[in-house]
């Protein structure tokens, strides 16, 4: 009996907006287990059937679109960057070399002496100039405090 | 991405049926939230609640939609997705003239009402969400909850009276 009781005051609170969620779960169960017809069984029955609906659609993932310029401007900037790749590649085939090829060794031999005793003068040459800083430098230390 | 959407798919597509009450509008609506939720992928992943933010979304589609153009209702059980054959028992003990009626009532309330009642007595969601969803304050939900059950209560005892 006091179930019956509070079943028409939570009904009540139902109409009046003021009930939880929780006690529009216990409306929803015990109007669905009535066979008695009438304004909240007919709605709870309603509600009951809303909530069976389904999208039965197949859902599809998007489709990436590009617009039309998009493409246009990819299309321009892969055949630019094919263009120039092409002329690099012919520039680095044709381009002329700095090797020198001798095939004589006694004349290898010859230059090699040369490019070393050129090496060797030039060696030379900076050992004296690092020779005379270095007396400089002692003669001003030396020589500071006259 | 999907996995945000999938899952919610049936309410996004009971809520934009609501609002435009035609079946292929509706799937119209979900198909264009699904392409939406997809463009801001990126940005999904800081929004706290997905699931408001894609009824959000749904909402604002339908309504547009709406707007756009007049909507061709169909049927009334065209829409429904259920067959005869797996009626609930709840759903047995009602004429499908006590239905119609209903759902006209619904159909009759101001729009905001009918979200409402909605999301509200449909997907179950608290004030707060609904509010989140709609753009309402919370105190305007219950406003409009509130009344939407007074009219409904109205309809349905004056047929059982």
């Amino acid at each position: 009996m006091s179930e019956v009781h509070n079943i028409k005051a939570l009904t009540e609170k139902y109409w009046a907006g003021e009930t939880t969620l929780e006690e529009e779960r216990i409306l929803n169960a015990h109007y669905g287990e009535q066979t008695e017809q009438g304004p909240e069984q007919a709605l709870f029955s309603f509600l009951h059937e809303e909530r069976s609906v389904q999208y039965t659609k197949e859902v599809t993932m998007p489709v990436v679109r590009r617009s039309k310029w998009t493409t246009r401007l990819l299309s321009i900037a892969a055949t630019l960057l094919i263009l120039m790749g092409s002329w690099w590649g012919i520039n680095q085939a044709t381009a002329p070399s700095n090797k020198v090829t001798i095939d004589d060794p006694q004349l290898a031999l010859q230059i090699t002496r040369e490019a070393f005793a050129l090496i060797n003068g030039k060696v030379d040459k900076g050992e004296q100039a690092i020779m005379d800083n270095i007396l400089h430098l002692d003669k001003t230390l030396i020589f500071k405090n006259l | 991405m999907l996995k945000a959407v999938l899952p919610i798919k049936d309410k996004l597509y009971r809520y934009a049926l609501r609002i435009v009450g035609n079946k292929m509008s509706a799937e119209d609506v979900v198909q264009e939230v699904l392409i939406k939720v997809w463009q801001k992928k990126d940005q999904l992943e800081k929004i706290e609640n997905k699931e408001a933010w894609c009824m959000t979304v749904t909402r604002n589609l339908a309504l547009d939609k709406l707007r756009r153009k007049k909507v061709i209702l169909d049927d009334v059980d065209d829409h429904r997705g259920i067959s005869d054959d797996n009626m609930s028992p709840y759903r047995a003990l009602q004429s499908d003239d006590t239905m119609k009626i209903i759902r006209d009532a619904i159909q009759e309330l101001p729009e905001a009402q009918q979200q409402v009642i909605h999301l509200r007595d449909v997907e179950g969601y608290t004030y707060k969400e609904i509010a989140d969803i709609t753009g309402f304050s919370s105190d305007k939900v219950k406003v409009y909850l509130h009344r939407a059950r007074i009219t409904l209560r109205h309809k349905l005892t004056s047929i059982y009276a």
